[in-house]
C-alpha cells in the first residue's frame, strides 16, 4: 500500500532533481557534455513537453548522447521512451 | 546502472577507516559520527603521523589559526580518541608528548580506492576541477523521514518508508545515493542541508515526513540543493488506506 506512494514520490523527486542538474548543465560548453549530461537534458526536454515534438527533440538529443556512450542504459530507455 | 564514485584516499587503521574525500570515520561497516572538528583534526594527525605535530599546528589546521582555549582543544582530542577507540590513559593511537604535542602513532594503511562506474567516468575531470564541490552529479541523501503521528509506534514503519524510497531512488539510474546506515546517523538530528551535503559530498538533500491514521497516509516531501541550501521542491502525497497503517508495514 505504501509501496505506491513511495513510487510516486521517487518518480517526482525524479523529475525534479533531473531538471535541477539541467539548469546546471547550462553553464557548460556543448562540446563538454557526455553521454549523462545529454541524457538529463533529454529527459527534462521529455518531461516538460508531453507532445510529439517534445519527445522527437527529446529523441535527438538521446541519439546524440548514444553517440557518446552506446551502453547507458538511461539513453538507452530514453531512446525507447521516445520512440513509443 | 552506472556507480559514480570518484577515486579517492581512505586510511587504514585497526578496523577503521578515514575516508577524506566523503569526510567519514567508518569501523567495519558503520559510520562513527563525529563533528567536523574531530575529523579534521583526526584527519590532520594521520596525514602527519611522521612528526610530532604540535598545540600550534593542530590549532592552525583545526580552527585556522583562531584563538583557542587548551579545553577546547583537549575536548576535540577526548572525542578523537574515544572515536576510535582510544583513550587519554591508553594512548594506544594518538599520544600525547608532554610539552611538545601530538602524535598519531597507529598503524596506517593507505587505500587509494580505483574510481568505479561507467567509461564515462574519465570525461568528468574537467567538470569535477571546475565546480565549487566535488559532489557528483544526481547524488542526493534521503534523510530519515519525521514520524508526525505522536505515536512512538509508528516510528519503525517511517523508517521503513524511508529506507524503501531510497532503495526505490538508488535504482533511478545514473543516481549516487547515500546509505541509509549512514543517513540514519543524523535521525532526529537538527541539520544544515548544505553542511550535509559537504560532509557526505552530496548535492541534493531529500527530507520530509510522515502521518499515518486509521483512514489515511500522508507523505510530505522536500528537495533540497545542498550547495546553496534553496528548496527545489516540494510535493504532499496522500494515499486513502481503509485500513490500520501499522498492520500494512
Amino acid at each position: 500500500m505504501q509501496d505506491e506512494i513511495i513510487a510516486r514520490l521517487a518518480r517526482a523527486m525524479d523529475v525534479q532533481l533531473v531538471a535541477a542538474e539541467t539548469r546546471r548543465l547550462e553553464r557548460k560548453e556543448s562540446k563538454e557534455l557526455d553521454a549523462v549530461d545529454l541524457s538529463l537534458r533529454g529527459w527534462t526536454v521529455f518531461f516538460k513537453k508531453v507532445s510529439v515534438a517534445g519527445a522527437r527533440e527529446a529523441r535527438c538529443i538521446f541519439e546524440e548522447a548514444l553517440r557518446i556512450d552506446n551502453t547507458n542504459v538511461d539513453v538507452l530507455m530514453g531512446l525507447v521512451e521516445t520512440h513509443l | 546502472m552506472t556507480l559514480r564514485r570518484i577515486g579517492h584516499l581512505r586510511y587504514l587503521f585497526e578496523d577503521y577507516a578515514l575516508d577524506t574525500d566523503r569526510r567519514e570515520l567508518q569501523r567495519a561497516t558503520d559510520v562513527i559520527v563525529v563533528t567536523p572538528q574531530v575529523f579534521d583534526l583526526l584527519d590532520y594527525l594521520i596525514r602527519n603521523r611522521e612528526r610530532v605535530v604540535s598545540k600550534d599546528d593542530l590549532i592552525n589546521a583545526v580552527w585556522n589559526g583562531r584563538i583557542v582555549s587548551d579545553a577546547a582543544l583537549t575536548t576535540r582530542l577526548n572525542a578523537a580518541r574515544s572515536a576510535i577507540g582510544d583513550t587519554g590513559e591508553k594512548q594506544r593511537l594518538i599520544k600525547t608528548l608532554p610539552r611538545k604535542g601530538f602524535r598519531f602513532v597507529g598503524t596506517i594503511f593507505e587505500d587509494q580506492e580505483r574510481a568505479v562506474g561507467s567509461a564515462s567516468l574519465a570525461t568528468h575531470g574537467g567538470e569535477f576541477g571546475k565546480m565549487p564541490s566535488s559532489a557528483p552529479r544526481l547524488s542526493i541523501v534521503v534523510l530519515p523521514f519525521a514520524n508526525l503521528s505522536g505515536d512512538k509506534l509508528q516510528d519503525d514503519f517511517v523508517d521503513a518508508i524511508t529506507e524503501h524510497l531510497t532503495t526505490d531512488i538508488s535504482l533511478l539510474p545514473d543516481y549516487f545515493v547515500i546509505s541509509c546506515r549512514t543517513a540514519f546517523a543524523f535521525k532526529g538530528k537538527i541539520v544544515d542541508a548544505r553542511q550535509i551535503g559537504r560532509e557526505l559530498g552530496v548535492r541534493y538533500v531529500l527530507e520530509g515526513s510522515v502521518q499515518s491514521g486509521t483512514d489515511r497516509l500522508r507523505v510530505n516531501a522536500q528537495l533540497i540543493d545542498a550547495e546553496s541550501g534553496a528548496h527545489l521542491w516540494a510535493e504532499r502525497f496522500e494515499q486513502a488506506t481503509g485500513r490500520s497503517v501499522r498492520h500494512a508495514g
